[in-house]
């Protein structure tokens, strides 16, 4: 419709006006050209996302020897790892993970959020000091808490009373004790997330609420609570993705004993370690699946209006 | 105070953005180093990379030391260093990326004795059978042995290692040479201080495999056959004999509550505290411990002994450690990188500045030299020759056996399940996979 | 449905600024109040003191035969209406006006009853199971009007709820909420800023300056004889003109001369504020409404008339706007600051005070002067207003 040029009113269909095919094959059609001016940047993102993945999936299905590439597997690699123990004991770990550390941080994140939204006197030095542990570099807050639950020299042992216990080389504490690692340190970061989303609700929101009766409780459930859903959505879905491919904390604390290989933690032991680069390809390219269908799982189940998009908009 | 707030958090992020940058800058500082090390060096052909990593590859570190040293004396073949991370892993992985490609950028490389069996296998290393006879008769054969694989010399001896007992002299009389002597000496003198009996490297990781093989190795086991080939492990009653040692420590409080995640410096630390009667650790502790440098509850309170065994054998245990020094195959000067090999494991200077130092030279004499006044090399000097010492096995999958040893030795020993037996057994399975 | 009663009702916030001083009002059964003021005047924030949503820090604060000073908004009983209108984008429009009564636990077909037949007066039906953010601006305003009407409260309060909307809706709102006020007679307290609703719209209109209510009264009382050159500066638009004069007895006659202007003071307007007369020889401040002035005919004597400058026209067709220059000198008092509440404006009138200022007068239509003209103009003497300079009381 729009790439008639000309001002005269529009030919019958079929009725070529003098110069009109020359003008068509010029012209770009706007459908083609948004194409166009948007093709570097998908470009840009398949190198830089794409490309990784689809290498390591092409990887996965070679069989080596150490570094050395013995020849086409196949599907070999993923026989032997999904029929084996290791991948589905860390598949586990790290959904207890997940679920767990979400669950704590989403909850301590929220109860931040509330506090932090609220004014009262040091309002910018709480929120300044409740960033400080998502501020620390992952790796030394875990090799922090690694020597304060260490039982030498004992410090959280020592200030609960507990004498030697064996928080890091024990089942399930050791599990337990990443989780609060992980828990203090990202609690913080659902805190911002939350408050980000606390503050576009306004006063008055909560206001009304209060003249039409509301107690603090129904404002939560019935206000803050749909209100925050986008927040809430986004913070849910950051930590779920993040936490199941933690690697940092298990790697320093435990070095992945006592029940706490993440599937990150054996995928780095088949990269790195070993190294097996076809296993470890298979083994990232499941985890890849594995944080990819929960995700899609996580969009479909909680955010699918929020993401397609609500059908009254 | 929303907009301040805001402002806070972005300065956050572009800090955080610029740690992360910090953190990766070894590769970038190590690439603008080129400049320095290579002009002056003025006459000369092309200089040569030695690639290593860890604190004594830092300015002013050992490695550099010696590097200054070497180019002191030969002004015309300069060497310089690229300094690798500190991991280990990490090292392993940057020479690994180069080599892999057959790149020329790195001619000497700083290779852990456990790294020699892949990268001779790979056809990484050139082959140093030609110069093997300047150095056989000058260098002990433990650490030479370290760098063979299948016979023949690939990394050249540089700075070996060798673990010790540790033990509290105003607690414990004589030092134990057997584990029941062990068991009832550090437990005794443990019980009437009020203190542990005894810390080690416990974790899940390298530093346990061979705790556990001086164990092994102790009760007249062994790993694999002289090839390689085939896993020695199940012969014998060895191997079980030495898990359910660690078993029984573990579960008796023989071991310190926090033995199984303890590394070197944990396991020090303790010690170092007065919180253990005996130790097994590394000879840079004994220098650490002194009261000197740090503080110390034991300083002038403790002596090294050999590592006992389950027979008491005359000169203990030991399974060695340190670095060689490989020759790059790829390289565009290996003639001139195996003339610094050379000297760097037979130069009485740099040995002795090893020595000094806590990296336990490889050259002999230093030790007959050096050992009558220093208690570590003394120490050292009879252990490194006595028939005691053991290697982890140059096999090219010595990591992947590693990987599969600390699985099942650390899961076994911290639990009462399944039986020693069977966990060797798996254990030789996994190993078997590995070498084939 | 209920009275509502101040009784030295004061806010004072906690760094000691006082919101709210001392106010004392009394709003009957079914009543409609607009409370009027110039920003920072303290009208919201009485009127949050009413809802509940601010603490009451002194007096005394009565819904019905209830103290509320110490109650919750829930317990008050009372809907308000906000300004932005404050309705739950997450909830259809028919949940938005019957939240308060699910909270409530009202019966759920009871609600439904109640919403749709708010809905029918709101002309809301067709909307109900939309989401705010799918509706005009007016529709919004109705949505928040209907929430409060469903709730069948004690009383409306309003804060501001039209001036979000565009003119023309403006003015249609502004007719329909007082009809269904009046039909619903619940007692309503309103806000607002805007002169023409507070004319309009209630049945009583309380004028507050920093916190301190001027005068309460029919919008027609206050306009004919404000209690003060606050009120009388304020309410009506175009304002009422101000200026400072001196009462002078000429042959007899009382008269009021400002620059060079001079008004003899009719005995209609002595009857309207008798105090004037022992203010001979002092200083007043005298007040002409734009509406009394007139172009005079021969027949006018000369006393009630003089000759001024056009300075600028404005022709609505109705009525004719004629700002004229006089070298009458302005009332430049703090009442006057507030009355114009408009710092810029006042600034301006400090400035050029040495040279007079401007009259707004407004004349039938006919033939407009031209701007720079000098024209006749009378006044009717009967509608002058005077006040004391200091104090600002009307000398009644």
């Amino acid at each position: 419709m729009a790439s008639s040029a000309s001002t005269a009113p529009a030919p019958p269909a079929g009725a070529v006006p003098p110069g009109g095919e020359r003008a068509k094959s010029r012209e770009i059609s706007v459908g083609a050209l948004a194409r166009l001016f948007v093709a570097p940047s998908i470009i840009t993102m398949a190198l830089v996302a794409l490309f990784p993945i689809l290498y390591a999936a092409y990887l996965s299905l070679f069989e080596y020897r150490g570094r050395q590439q013995q020849g086409f597997a196949g599907l070999d690699n993923y026989v032997d790892v999904l029929t084996g123990g290791r991948f589905w004991d860390a598949v586990i770990t790290t959904l207890i993970f997940t679920v767990a550390s979400v669950a704590f941080e989403f909850v301590i994140g929220m109860g931040f959020a509330l506090l932090m939204n609220q004014a009262f006197v040091g309002r910018g030095v709480t929120r300044a000091t409740i960033l400080i542990p998502w501020v620390i570099p992952t790796v030394i807050s875990a090799q922090m808490w690694f020597f304060m639950l260490n039982v030498n020299p004992g410090f959280i042992n020592n200030l609960l009373g507990l004498g030697g216990f064996n928080w890091l080389g024990s089942e399930p504490w050791a599990l337990v004790s990443i989780i609060l690692a992980d828990v203090w340190k990202t609690a913080p970061f659902v805190a911002l997330l939350l408050l980000a989303g606390l503050q576009t609700i306004p006063e008055d929101m909560y206001e009304a609420a209060r003249v039409d009766g509301a107690t603090a409780w129904q404002r939560f459930t019935r206000i803050t609570l749909p209100l925050l859903k986008p927040a809430i959505f986004v913070a849910l879905l950051f930590r779920t993705v993040d936490s199941l491919r933690i690697f940092d904390l298990p790697a320093v604390m435990t070095g992945g004993s006592n029940g706490t290989t993440t599937l990150s933690v054996l995928v780095q032991r088949f990269i790195v370690a070993e190294p097996n680069p076809g296993v470890g390809a298979t083994l990232s390219t499941l985890t890849f699946v594995v944080v990819l269908g929960i995700g899609v799982l996580f969009v479909g189940l909680i955010g699918r209006d929020l993401v397609i998009g609500d059908p009254e908009d | 105070m929303a907009r301040r707030f805001a402002r806070f958090t972005a300065v956050m992020a572009l800090a955080l953005v610029a740690a992360a940058c910090a953190g990766s800058s070894p590769e970038g500082s190590a690439g603008g180093g080129e400049g320095e090390g290579g002009g002056e060096g003025g006459g000369g052909g092309e200089e040569l990379v030695f690639a290593i990593g860890g604190a004594d590859a830092q300015p002013g570190g050992t490695h550099t030391q010696v590097v200054d040293l070497w180019n002191e004396q030969n002004p015309d073949k300069p060497v310089r260093i690229e300094v690798l991370p500190n991991e280990a892993d990490e090292q392993r992985n940057a020479q690994a990326l180069e080599l892999q490609a057959q790149g020329s950028n790195f001619d000497l490389l700083g290779v852990d004795v456990i790294w020699t069996g892949e990268y001779a296998v790979n056809g990484w290393l050139a082959s140093l059978e030609d110069v093997r006879g300047e150095v056989e008769d000058q260098v002990l054969e433990g650490p030479l042995e370290s760098g063979l694989f299948e016979g023949e010399l690939f990394a050249m001896p540089y700075n070996t290692n060798a673990g010790f007992l540790y033990y509290r002299t105003d607690l414990i009389d004589t030092a134990p040479t057997t584990w029941d002597e062990a068991r009832e000496i550090c437990g005794a003198a443990a019980e009437e201080a009020g203190i542990s009996a005894y810390v080690g490297q416990g974790s899940q990781y390298e530093g346990m495999v061979v705790n556990y093989l001086e164990y092994l190795y102790g009760a007249g086991g062994e790993l694999l056959s002289e090839d390689g080939s085939e896993v020695l492990l199940g012969e014998g009653d060895a191997a079980t004999t030495a898990l359910e040692f660690m078993r029984t420590a573990q579960a008796e409080g023989f071991y310190d509550p926090g033995f199984n995640t303890m590394t070197e410096e944990e396991a020090r630390g303790v010690f170092q505290s007065g919180g253990a009667a005996c130790m097994r650790n590394w000879p840079y502790a004994y220098t650490l411990m002194n009261g000197e440098e740090e503080e110390s509850a034991v300083a002038g309170n403790y002596d090294i002994a050999p590592i006992p065994t389950f027979t008491g054998t005359e000169g203990g245990t030991a399974v060695l450690g340190g670095f060689n020094i490989g020759v790059n195959a790829f390289s565009d000067n290996v003639e001139g990188a195996k003339e610094f090999v050379v000297w760097a494991a037979t130069n009485d200077e740099v040995q002795t500045l090893l020595g000094e130092r806590s990296l336990p030279p490889v050259k002999a004499s230093v030790y007959e030299e050096l050992g009558a006044e220093d208690p570590v090399l003394g120490q050292l000097g009879e252990i490194l020759t006595s028939d005691a010492i053991g290697v982890r096995p140059p096999v090219p999958a010595w990591s992947s056996i590693s990987e599969d040893m600390q699985e099942t030795i650390y899961s076994c020993y911290t639990s009462d399940s399944p039986p020693a037996e069977q966990c060797i057994s798996d254990l030789v399975t996994a190993i078997q996979e590995d070498v084939e | 449905m209920a009275r509502i009663e101040f009784e030295d009702v004061t806010k004072r916030y906690p760094d000691g600024t006082v919101a709210v001083h001392d106010l004392n009002m009394s709003i009957a059964d079914g009543e409609f109040v607009i409370l009027v003021g110039p920003s920072g005047c303290g009208k919201s924030t009485a009127l949050r003191m009413v809802a509940g949503l601010e603490e009451i820090s002194g007096g005394k604060l009565t819904i019905g035969d209830r103290v509320v000073n110490d109650l919750t908004p829930k317990e008050r009983d009372i809907a308000m209406v906000f300004q932005s209108y404050a309705l739950y984008p997450h909830m259809s429009v028919a949940d938005n006006m019957g939240f308060a009564l699910k909270l409530a636990k009202v019966d759920k077909s009871e609600i439904n009853n109640r919403v749709k037949q708010a809905a029918d007066i709101l002309g809301l039906t067709e909307y109900l199971d939309r989401k705010p953010r799918a509706l005009s601006g007016g529709q919004r305003q109705r949505v928040a009007m209907g929430r409060a009407i469903v709730r069948q409260p004690q009383a409306f309060l309003m804060d501001e709820p039209l001036s979000n909307l565009d003119a023309k809706l403006r003015v249609q709102m502004r007719a329909e909420i007082a009809q269904i006020q009046n039909r619903l007679g619940v007692t309503t307290i309103y806000v607002t800023h805007d002169q023409v609703e507070a004319m309009t719209m209630g049945d009583r209109v309380a004028v507050l300056k920093k916190g301190e209510l001027q005068q309460v009264d029919s919008p027609q009382t206050l306009y004919d004889n404000p209690d003060n050159v606050f009120v009388a500066g304020f309410i009506g638009s175009p304002a009422m003109n101000l200026a400072e004069g001196r009462v002078e007895r000429v042959g007899g006659r009382l008269v009021v001369r400002a620059g060079s202007i001079a008004l003899g003071i009719p005995d209609g307007a002595v009857d309207r504020y008798p105090r004037v007369r022992d203010y001979e020889g002092r200083g007043v401040a005298v007040g002409m409404r734009p509406e009394h002035f007139y172009r005079p005919d021969g027949s006018v004597p000369p006393d009630q008339r003089f000759t001024v400058q056009v300075g600028l026209v404005e022709a609505l067709g109705s009525e004719l706007l004629v700002h004229v220059n006089t070298d009458a000198p302005p009332v430049l008092t703090e009442d006057t600051r507030q009355a114009i509440d408009d710092e810029a404006a006042f600034a301006e009138l400090e400035r050029s005070a040495a040279g007079g200022q401007s009259f707004t007068a407004r004349f039938d239509p006919g033939t407009p002067p031209r701007v720079n003209e000098q024209i006749e103009v009378a006044f009717r003497g009967d509608y002058l207003h005077f006040f004391d300079l200091e104090t600002g009381a009307a000398l009644r």
